[in-house]
């Protein structure tokens, strides 16, 4: 697959001047003025459970297949109850503490049975169908939906606008060159300094991609380096439980903090695969991603950063009855997060299918939340997005609520069906 | 003076191996290139003489202190440790799991030690063996079976044997037998809980693995063809399947449960499974219900209730493994994948045809991925540019170890740096094995990783070398940089590039008076130009093989 890499990326000079605005304001505006809120997509690899992570752990049909592994509603550790969705009872897991106070202080939503509605039960197939932002009945293209989204959005960009907190660029953001993945930016420099860097670009002056991905290296490297010279320490004990994605997070609040220009972020965590001894594990991914969001929020806030969303997803959840190994095989309809102070938080959308024989699609949790209709809200009314059909052209725009913001002159993609 | 473009011999070399040095190219040129193929293609059982002396020497450091409660019970240790563990029995290795688990006589620290003297073991061959294709297959076959030490210690004690008897026995061998072996490895068992699989309700993790990942690849995969619970399999018995489906993936899972691996398992009160941390067949853990796979009945083969013979007992499993294994979705997948580690992104379509039908032709043979191999050691492509493959991050720090005849030295550093790599042996968390396309390895941190990993690890002891040379016969930087750029990339590089290079050695006070004009320390001069060389790795001519 060969994609063109047009070269994207402005220099250090031109992110700097981003830096204007006025201090304790940071909010970076779009070409025609319009408030526009750093988009923090944290993908969870490997098919997080969402009936174990929003449990309806009242219905009968849950309890009788998933006897072992269940989220209870009683007991030593019963789930934390959120909301109703059409007459079923939902219980956030009982580790997942911090989410439910963000969800008490409305800044967090939940989406149930969304998703990939797809037959496929692999994750590398559903991962790459979801990234590239189709589903089953599409032909797959070759660039991924943030990419599309950043190409679509107009107005120029500085060369961190959009990042991956990793060290490898997701499959979401294939197609856009100016993409930049910075792991962690406490680490980001070349060994040595200015003298091996200038000698490195200077035995890689061609077009191939290795010469190109090593000039936008350096060029990335010198903006972070003179941006966290100018940040005063922060030694605020916000509650990160540590680990990767707590790496990730501050990495973000720091390239925020430099004001460079940030304006799309991607994240991963990893680990949620749970074919075997799931209630241990899933509760340590759960507490982990749960205490990661609530110091997230309160770092933020502490920073004045009012305007982030951050959405969650999951290539799909997983089988509704557990398995021999009191774990679960991967699933169909899985959930999604959406946190911030733009979000109209403490209520659960979508529609909630049940789990009657009859209403399971191909024996699990059916998805009745396309997740390209949360994405699609998301872009148009918190990132100034106009051209949803260029993002997802089969999907037709349909906003739920979720987050509040103007999405006048939207144009949505038309329904394939 | 260097020339313009790398020789046949230095494309050829580079690409099936770990990194051509002038060592390797001069014995090409003496053997004929059929002569180097043949060596490379029928190495002994073990490894040559010099690697097998570095593995016996090679010690690395374990410390821990002492416990003496609930917890445990065990004595302080620090020492410099032989890699003792790449010989041990899986009896052997089986007993340190016990002692860690069961008896709390050990700490865990000697369980992930297992995994670091593999890892250790693997680095000093991929560096130091003379039987580079053979390293090269072991590599890539790890890589497509790949397991993660992450899952834990049920996945790592038996690391030794997995590397040794799965990967090692049969890297140019059967591939069919390779799978069996696979299977059947503890490591694999565990790794993807077919091992905790139960009559009940399979674990199907493993089954839909060898199919999608090890066997008929992704693009067999057809989806869910009839709804998994309601009832046998839609395909009529005798279909010739043009890949897999949901449906066989769940009869591959029922047709494989039963093999587990002997950890003592209580199975009655009167009966327990053997504790010999080797694969075994347990009857009571095997579903019955399997129909049909891949359009072949399955029902046929159950074996009988009481059945004592293990051989028959288990001929559902071999009949999936056989049926996946020489499918012709298979041969396609794995010598595309093999062509891919060889060539780049976009291989010769004449010659991953021919290598399929190699394969499919020799699909019996004891030599069939030796036989693959030599289809693309001979083809004429092997030696023609242009040199497309992006260099992985682990390859590159071997390759530059090998240009510059370092020895790797098996310390926490260099797992370290393997590790912030990214491309690091049994670190990949997932069962696909880490990415081979030219775009996942061209990211920013990527770049600075290798990079950085470069500039620092002659300064850090992970390489161990000296560079200087005590009777060097020349004062002129350019004879000097065209030595090194001899060495390591065997090619003139851009102009801009050797212009800047030759700016810093002429201003560079450690190579002037290794040159014979200055004062500077001996150590000095060692470190530029550790500098220098390690600044040459990151032109693009190395990047690119």
């Amino acid at each position: 697959m060969t994609l063109s890499r047009r070269d994207l990326l402005r220099t250090a000079t031109s992110s700097a001047a981003l830096a204007t605005v006025a201090p304790g304001l940071k909010v970076a505006f779009a070409a025609d003025g319009v408030a526009k809120d750093v988009l923090v997509v944290l993908y969870l690899r490997f098919g997080s459970d969402g009936l174990q992570m929003i449990a309806p752990a009242g219905d009968a049909n849950y309890i009788s297949n998933r006897p072992t592994i269940r989220v209870r509603t009683d007991g030593n550790t019963p789930g934390l109850g959120v909301s109703t969705l059409q007459g079923t009872d939902f219980y956030l897991n009982p580790v997942a503490t911090d989410l439910k106070t963000l969800f008490d202080q409305k800044k967090l939503a939940i989406v149930h049975a969304a998703g990939l509605r797809s037959i496929e039960r692999s994750h590398f197939v559903c991962q790459e169908q979801m990234e590239l932002g189709a589903n089953e009945n599409e032909k797959v293209t070759s660039d991924g939906w943030l990419s599309r989204h950043v190409n679509a959005l107009e107005g120029k960009r500085s060369g961190l606008s959009t990042v991956a907190l990793s060290s490898n660029n997701p499959e979401s953001l294939l197609g856009y060159s100016g993409a930049v993945a910075i792991a962690n930016t406490s680490s980001f420099a070349v060994s040595g300094g200015d003298p091996n860097a200038n000698i490195i670009r200077a035995l890689n002056g061609g077009k191939s991609g290795y010469e190109t991905t090593a000039v936008e290296t350096l060029n990335s490297i010198s903006s972070v380096q003179t941006g966290l010279r100018n940040l005063a320490v922060d030694s605020t004990n916000y509650g990160y439980p540590g680990g990767g994605l707590t790496t990730s997070l501050r990495s973000l609040i720091s390239l925020m903090k430099m004001n460079v220009g940030i304006e799309v972020a991607h994240i991963d965590m990893g680990g949620w695969d749970h074919h075997n001894n799931l209630v241990a594990e899933f509760g340590a991914r759960a507490t982990e991603l749960s205490r990661n969001l609530g110091a997230f929020t309160r770092e933020l806030a502490g920073n004045n950063f009012n305007n982030t969303t951050l959405v969650t997803m999951t290539e799909f959840g997983r089988r509704f009855r557990e398995n021999g190994s009191q774990g679960t095989d991967h699933g169909s309809g899985g959930y999604m997060f959406v946190l911030g102070n733009n979000v109209n938080g403490g209520k659960m959308y979508g529609v909630w299918p049940g789990l009657a024989a009859n209403q399971l699609f191909n024996g699990d949790l059916d998805v009745t939340t396309d997740y390209r209709t949360v994405l699609g809200e998301i872009l148009a009314k918190r990132q100034g997005a106009k051209r949803l059909d260029k993002v997802f052209p089969t999907t037709k725009y349909a906003p739920l609520g979720i987050v509040n913001g103007d999405d006048a002159g939207v144009i949505g993609g038309s329904s394939s069906t | 003076m260097l020339p313009e473009t790398p020789s046949p011999e230095r494309i050829a070399i580079n690409r099936v191996t770990f990194g051509a040095r002038d060592s390797d190219i001069a014995k090409a040129q003496s053997l004929g290139w059929t002569g180097w193929v043949e060596d490379q293609l029928n190495p002994p059982v073990g490894d040559d003489p010099l690697t097998a002396q570095l593995l016996k020497d090679a010690t690395l450091r374990i410390t821990y202190g002492e416990r003496n409660d609930s917890q445990g019970t065990w004595p302080a240790v620090d020492e410099d440790r032989p890699l003792n563990t790449l010989s041990m029995t899986g009896e052997e290795l089986f007993k340190i799991y016990d002692d860690v688990n069961r008896t709390r006589t050990l700490p865990t620290n000697e369980i992930n030690r297992i995994a670091e003297e593999v890892a250790a073991a693997t680095w000093l061959r991929n560096t130091h063996s003379q039987y580079q294709l053979r390293e090269f297959m072991v590599d890539f076959w790890h890589r497509h079976f790949n397991v993660a030490t992450a899952e834990g210690s049920l996945v790592i004690f038996t690391l030794p044997v997995y590397d040794q008897e799965v990967m090692r026995d049969h890297a140019l061998g059967n591939f069919t037998d390779l799978v069996n072996a696979n299977a059947r490895s503890t490591a694999m068992l565990f790794y993807l809980d077919n091992a905790v699989s139960r009559a009940t309700t399979p674990n199907e993790n493993y089954a839909r693995e060898l199919l999608e990942l090890h066997t008929m690849g992704r693009d067999a995969y057809q989806g869910v063809t009839t709804p998994p619970w309601s009832g046998p399999g839609s395909a009529p018995i005798g279909t010739k399947s043009v890949g897999f489906s949901d449906q066989d993936i769940l009869q591959a899972s029922r047709a494989l449960s039963g093999w587990t691996v002997g950890m003592g398992q209580r199975i009655s009160s009167t009966r327990s499974l053997a504790t010999s941390g080797k694969f075994v067949y347990e009857s009571t853990y095997h579903n019955r219900n399997a129909t049909t796979f891949l359009g072949v009945n399955l029902a046929t083969l159950q074996p009988a209730a009481n059945l004592e013979n293990q051989t028959g007992a288990i001929a559902q499993g071999n009949k999936v493994i056989e049926l996946a294994a020489q499918h012709e979705k298979t041969a396609v997948f794995v010598v595309g994948k093999i062509a891919k580690r060889i060539f780049g992104d976009d291989p010769p379509k004449a010659v991953v045809d021919a290598a399929v039908k190699t394969w499919l032709d020799n699909s019996e043979s004891p030599e069939q991925i030796k036989l693959v191999m030599r289809t693309f050691l001979m083809s004429p492509e092997l030696m023609q540019g242009p040199q497309t493959k992006v260099r992985r991050p682990y390859e590159k720090v071997i390759a530059f170890a090998r240009a510059t005849n370092s020895k790797i030295r098996p310390t926490r550093l260099v797992s370290t740096a393997f590790a912030a790599t990214k491309d690091a042996l049994f670190l990949w968390g997932t069962p696909n094995g880490w990415p081979d396309d030219s775009e996942y390895w061209l990211s920013t941190t990527g770049l600075m990783t290798q990079w950085n990993t470069n500039l620092t690890a002659m300064a850090n002891g992970a390489l161990s070398v000296t560079l200087r040379n005590e009777s060097l016969q020349t004062n002129s930087v350019s004879a000097l940089l065209d030595d090194w750029i001899g060495r390591i990339i065997g090619y003139q590089i851009s102009s801009a590039g050797y212009s800047a290079l030759r700016t810093m050695a002429a201003q560079s006070t450690g190579i002037s008076s290794y040159l014979g004009n200055g004062t500077a320390s001996v150590q000095t001069q060692e470190n530029e130009l550790r500098r220098l060389v390690a600044l040459i790795s990151t032109a693009r001519e190395f990047a690119y093989r």
